[in-house]
């Protein structure tokens, strides 16, 4: 990888840079099934391929599976406005919630490194 | 030299001394010859031999110094012979002499060892010069000679010798009479205590006092001129009170104070510098004794010459007739200008103190082998001293650089760990940003198997940071502490890839410039630095964490 590809990578997704959304669910899907096939049928780099072409389509998946249930949901805006959903009734535990937590910290700081980036490019 | 000429004397060519033949000829070849000439001189005996060792010179030297030694000891009666004999006696009869010698040295209280060292020749001036020079002696004299002790048959050797100069015995000290009379000791004891001076514990004997005043002739002028004012110009009274009892001093106690009193006259001027005889006639005007009147004309004797000369000479005296009034007799006010010369040649001396010190230090000549090994000693402890100190001020020096090297070692030692950290936190900085750049590209994090087919824990990110995580129920507890932990590490990874891309992108700006460029891509290299340490450490942390955590 080189630095070229990631500050592609990266233009294309400064598009949504302005709020931080990180969902956590608790089950199984079928695309996992279908995860499984795809990495027997090529072994080359077979997560992502798969990961990147089913997370789009991540949501229909989960309207489609009973079985797959919604634990913590956070959406920071640029703006420093932020929501927090939390399922009632959903079988989660503490641990989950505390990797939600991490993912929220995680994505703070990963962002906060984006954009000093981009201070540091225009400077 | 011998006095007679052998016959057959080689000849020496004298011609060829001259600057001509030096210059022509070979001057070692000259010098042979002229040894040559030498050599078979001396064997033909026209030259005496040569001494050939130091102590050759030392025996010669000594025959000198024996010669004076000789004399005193004559004068002490240790020698049966006069004075004139007595200084050949070394010569003629070394055992006789070296007895002599070692019978002084017994009664003076010195170790017997027939050798006149300093301090045999010490003692012998001690007892029998005039004059005492102010130097300590305790180190040369044994404390009893020092104090006079009149015990040691030496001191009354040295008394009855100074009795009969000064006229009150005439007895001189020999091996069968060492000592003073009886009459003489009592006519001088009484003579001092007749003059008024501090008197004497005893008449009758010999005390240490006595000799003190008896040999020491600078003490006895001074006690001579604090004498009660116009004791010796009016004369010793003819009656005095004794053990409160009035009596009339004897005829003979005049005499002897008369003869006293012109022998210490005449030892004064002697020691004075004139050409005087001490042992002349002891007929002059003395005001101590009565009936004497004042000479007329006291240039016509040799005495009344010399005291004319003293008081023109050391009292400044200028008026003739005056002079001759003064000459004409001898009075206290002799013995006060006596006193007063000697106080002042005392003060000469002492103020000559530190020039005869160095003098006799660094000019004196080396009498016997102790001494020459003594400053042999003394040298070479000097020279351990020096020795000693420039040792310790190269260790000095040697410390000193050495620690100046220490610090210089310290500080590229410092510069280098400091390089080397630099360079590791750069290396890490670089695997994490591969690492977090990728996991960023592949967009997920699995936790939970071996497997890619089934996770347990299943993390999509975007692009732009959005996550979703997907939690397996068969996901255990510490498993979801993983998947946290790791995705912290790559949030950290991350940021710091982007301040290592920043400084990177600073780098490149700046190696645009010039030379001012790349002093500010040091700065900035060392201010993202600073940056970089702590999230470094956090990472490294955060890494051992997530390692240690189990699967």
């Amino acid at each position: 990888m080189s630095i070229k590809s990631a500050l592609r990578a990266l233009d294309s997704a400064i598009d949504d840079l302005t709020s931080l959304h990180v969902q956590t669910y608790s089950g199984s899907i079928k695309w996992a099934e279908a995860w499984k096939e795809a990495a027997k049928a090529s072994d080359d780099e077979p997560r992502t391929v798969t990961s990147m072409r089913t997370f789009e389509g991540f949501s229909d998946q989960l309207a489609s599976d009973a079985k797959v249930s919604l634990v913590a949901d956070t959406l920071i805006k640029f703006d420093g406005d932020s929501y927090n959903f939390i399922a009632q009734d959903a079988t989660s535990t503490e641990s989950a919630l505390t990797l939600h937590k991490d993912a929220v910290e995680a994505g703070i700081n990963t962002r906060l490194g984006l954009m000093e980036l981009v201070r540091d490019v225009f400077k | 030299m011998s006095s007679s000429k052998p016959r057959n004397i080689p000849s020496y060519p004298e011609g060829q001394i001259d600057g001509v033949a030096w210059n022509t000829r070979d001057a070692l070849g000259v010098y042979g010859d002229f040894e040559s000439a030498l050599d078979q001189c001396e064997a033909m005996g026209v030259l005496s031999e040569r001494p050939a060792t130091i102590g050759e010179c030392q025996h010669t030297n000594y025959e000198v110094l024996a010669s004076a030694i000789g004399e005193r000891l004559a004068l002490l009666g240790y020698v049966a012979e006069n004075s004139e004999q007595a200084r050949t006696l070394y010569r003629r009869n070394k055992t006789a002499f070296a007895k002599a010698v070692t019978e002084f040295q017994s009664g003076a209280g010195l170790k017997p060892d027939g050798w006149t060292g300093k301090k045999t020749w010490t003692a012998l001036g001690y007892l029998v010069n005039f004059e005492h020079d102010d130097v300590d002696h305790s180190d040369d004299l044994p404390a009893p000679l020092l104090r006079y002790d009149p015990r040691l048959p030496a001191v009354k050797r040295a008394a009855k010798l100074r009795l009969r100069i000064l006229g009150l015995t005439s007895g001189r000290p020999s091996e069968h009479s060492p000592g003073p009379h009886k009459s003489a000791v009592k006519r001088f004891c009484t003579i001092i205590n007749d003059l008024g001076m501090p008197p004497l514990e005893s008449e009758d004997r010999l005390t240490a006092r006595a000799v003190a005043l008896l040999l020491n002739h600078d003490r006895l002028v001074s006690a001579l001129a604090t004498v009660s004012d116009g004791t010796i110009e009016k004369g010793a009274p003819v009656r005095r009170k004794r053990q409160g009892r009035s009596v009339t001093l004897p005829g003979d106690t005049r005499k002897s104070l008369r003869r006293l009193v012109i022998k210490v006259v005449r030892i004064e001027l002697w020691l004075l510098g004139y050409d005087v005889d001490i042992n002349a006639s002891t007929l002059y005007p003395v005001c101590a004794v009565q009936g004497q009147r004042h000479k007329k004309h006291p240039e016509k004797t040799a005495l009344g010459r010399h005291l004319a000369e003293f008081y023109r000479h050391f009292m400044n005296v200028q008026d003739e007739a005056e002079i001759r009034q003064r000459a004409g007799k001898i009075d206290q006010d002799l013995f006060r200008a006596f006193d007063q010369v000697d106080q002042a040649d005392s003060d000469v001396a002492k103020g000559q103190d530190a020039e005869d010190v160095y003098n006799a230090t660094v000019h004196r000549r080396f009498e016997n082998q102790a001494e020459v090994s003594k400053a042999l000693e003394l040298g070479v402890s000097l020279g351990l001293k020096i020795w000693d100190g420039m040792k310790r001020l190269w260790r000095w020096i040697k410390k000193k650089v050495i620690r100046v090297i220490d610090v210089g070692k310290n500080i590229y030692r410092a510069f280098f760990r400091y390089a080397v950290k630099g360079f590791q936190i750069v290396r890490t900085a670089m695997r994490a940003m591969v690492q977090s750049v990728s996991t960023y590209l592949k967009g997920e994090l699995v936790f939970g198997e071996a497997s890619h087919v089934t996770p347990k824990i299943h993390c999509q990110i975007k692009k732009d940071m959005d996550t979703r995580i997907l939690i397996s129920p068969q996901a255990p507890a510490r498993l979801c502490q993983k998947a946290g932990t790791g995705l912290q590490l790559f949030s950290m990874r991350f940021l710091l890839a982007c301040r290592i891309l920043s400084m990177t992108l600073a780098a490149l700006k700046a190696s645009a410039a010039s030379f001012l460029g790349w002093a500010l891509l040091a700065k900035s290299l060392t201010h993202h630095l600073k940056e970089l340490i702590p999230l470094y450490r956090q990472l490294t942390a955060t890494e051992a964490q997530f390692q240690g955590e189990p699967a």
